[in-house]
């Protein structure tokens, strides 16, 4: 072809008005989703927001290409039968891309989480900042940006951290075996009622759990708003701390006791006075 | 119930906590209502405010003067639109439902009714010059949270009353910093009516002074077994227990119309 001849000026001025439709039309068509974004969002989710946003977006931007390339005198129906040709080929060519897509539809739809939850993804805790089709973004909690592809959040086990408006706080707590359990729990359950961060209902869990290696082993587990959780445990664990110094409850450490085969008979031990460098020698 | 016609001007009391104060230096006073310690510092536009809570309860305002501002405590700047001398403090009702246990499980027999006084503490709103919509506001009692609903997954987050409410009314709760609020029950349902809390949606209710105590507007709550629906009215002004006194304060929503609610029967509780 000789583009001298292709090039007219029909075909110039059609290009410069297409150029202007684009330069007017992209963001004219940025403000109309941003705009149709926000009526949505203060009626719905932000995530159904930031969908439908994105959803006009991309249809719009889609349509003016096609319409603007039918005005510049291309057959869109070859164009379309080509790009199906080529689909074949860059389908195969992006397998990952089109699984994380798919993925992002069943996200979408199942909606396990939203904008704004806190969820958990393998080792990864952070906000969800969005949910596009191919990467659930997250902000952790010391602010690194963390993305992570669809497909690896359909495959894996995801936990939303604040799904519900109520949570709750277990704490394993170990006394000594010679505290008497009624009283510890007694003193529990007065920690949780002056503690404002906890729930009064639903009511807290104190089990007795068994008989540990040093300790007899309590479960304290309390309920409490979503958004307490810091001051919750910031306030709590002082609280039981100070209380049972106060009441005089010992929280063991590990003890390992040593013999030589009789258990009433204690390791003999004898302290030897050396006059040179007073070390004391066992026997 | 009175009406505004039948109302009588109830002399306001000497120790009332509930009135203007004109502040003619920028020391740091101390004001205790309740359990509730404030201390404010300014003059003019520039005002400095903190607030604790105690254990020894004050049943009037008390004023004195602190040499030193207690620096241990979280201040609050606050900056007024235009010079003041003058401070406000004004009672509102908390800023989420109030949960009530009654002092022993009742049975509300069909077709039976019963009233209830539950002693609601108030807030404190700090008002500083012709100010009306409040600059700070305070609990006067650190109420504890607790969740109302019928599962972990739904219901309402609301404070929770360590004090009872009672079915005659008891006067030696009362202070200044707590309203009495009476709730009427009516079982209209063919069965008997099993109570061991309410839900008391304290945010619909306004605060009036009576002769014994700050008043609520009345909540009328009509049980319907059958729907598990409790149809909600909210008196218009203050009950007829104890006369009517001024108002103390609007309500932070009001509701004009009836409310239909629904219970939640198989956890002996209801919300009003």
């Amino acid at each position: 072809m000789n583009w001298t001849e292709w090039i007219s000026i029909d075909r110039l001025i059609n290009g410069v008005q297409s150029a202007i439709v684009l330069l007017v039309g992209i963001p004219l068509l940025i403000l109309v989703s941003r705009w149709i974004g926000s009526v949505v969002e203060k009626n719905y989710t932000p995530q159904s927001a930031m969908l439908v946003r994105k959803g006009i977006f991309y249809f719009g931007l889609v349509l003016l290409v096609i319409v603007e390339l039918q005005h510049l005198g291309f057959k869109i129906t070859a164009l379309l039968g080509a790009a199906g040709v080529a689909g074949v080929a860059i389908g195969f060519a992006s397998q990952t891309s089109l699984s994380n897509l798919i993925s992002g539809i069943f996200l979408i739809f199942e909606k396990p989480f939203e904008v704004g939850d806190v969820i958990g993804v393998g080792d990864t805790t952070g906000t969800v900042l969005s949910i596009d089709l191919l990467s659930v973004k997250l902000r952790q909690f010391d602010n690194k940006f963390v993305r992570i592809p669809n497909e690896s959040v359909i495959k894996g086990q995801v936990t939303n951290v604040t799904r519900f408006p109520i949570r709750r706080y277990d704490i394993t707590l170990g006394v000594a075996f010679k505290e008497d359990i009624k009283r510890v729990i007694g003193i529990l359950k007065d920690v949780a009622s002056n503690n404002i961060y906890c729930l009064d209902e639903p009511e807290p869990i104190i089990l007795f759990t068994g008989f540990g290696d040093s300790a007899l082993t309590i479960l304290f587990a309390v309920w409490f708003q979503k958004a307490d959780f810091l001051a919750l445990r910031n306030s709590l664990l002082p609280e039981l701390k100070e209380r049972f110094d106060r009441e005089g409850i010992e929280i063991p450490f590990p003890h390992r006791t040593l013999y030589t085969g009789t258990v009433t008979t204690p390791l003999p031990i004898r302290m030897v006075q050396d006059s040179s460098d007073n070390v004391a020698t066992p026997n | 119930m009175l009406t505004e016609k039948d109302s009588k001007k109830i002399p306001e009391p000497a120790d009332n906590p509930w009135r203007t104060i004109t502040v003619d230096t920028s020391a740091c006073r101390r004001y205790q209502i309740g359990p509730l310690k404030m201390w404010i510092e300014g003059a003019g536009r520039e005002w400095m405010v903190a607030y604790s809570h105690c254990p020894e309860e004050r049943f009037t305002l008390e004023i004195g003067i602190d040499e030193a501002k207690p620096e241990d405590l979280q201040w609050t700047q606050i900056i007024t639109g235009a010079p003041s001398a003058t401070l406000r403090f004004v009672p509102i009702m908390p800023d989420r439902p109030v949960v009530v246990r009654l002092r022993n499980p009742t049975r509300i027999e069909k077709d039976g009714n019963c009233v209830l006084f539950a002693f609601i503490p108030v807030w404190v709103q700090l008002n500083i010059g012709e100010t009306t919509e409040g600059l700070l506001e305070m609990p006067t009692v650190k109420l504890s949270n607790t969740w109302f609903g019928d599962t972990t997954m739904a219901g309402e987050m609301c404070y929770s009353l360590k004090i009872p409410c009672e079915l005659t009314l008891v006067t030696d709760v009362l202070g200044p910093y707590r309203v009495i609020c009476p709730v009427r029950i009516h079982n209209t349902s063919d069965a008997d009516l099993a109570l061991e809390r309410v839900c008391i949606h304290v945010e619909h209710l306004s605060i009036y002074r009576g002769r014994q105590g700050n008043w609520a507007n009345e909540v009328a709550a009509e049980y319907r077994k059958e729907e598990q629906k409790c149809e909600i009215r909210y008196g218009s002004c203050a009950p007829e227990y104890d006369g009517i006194g001024d108002l103390l304060s609007e309500a932070r929503d009001p509701v004009s119309r009836n409310l239909l609610l629904r219970t939640i029967g198989s956890l002996k509780t209801m919300s009003f």
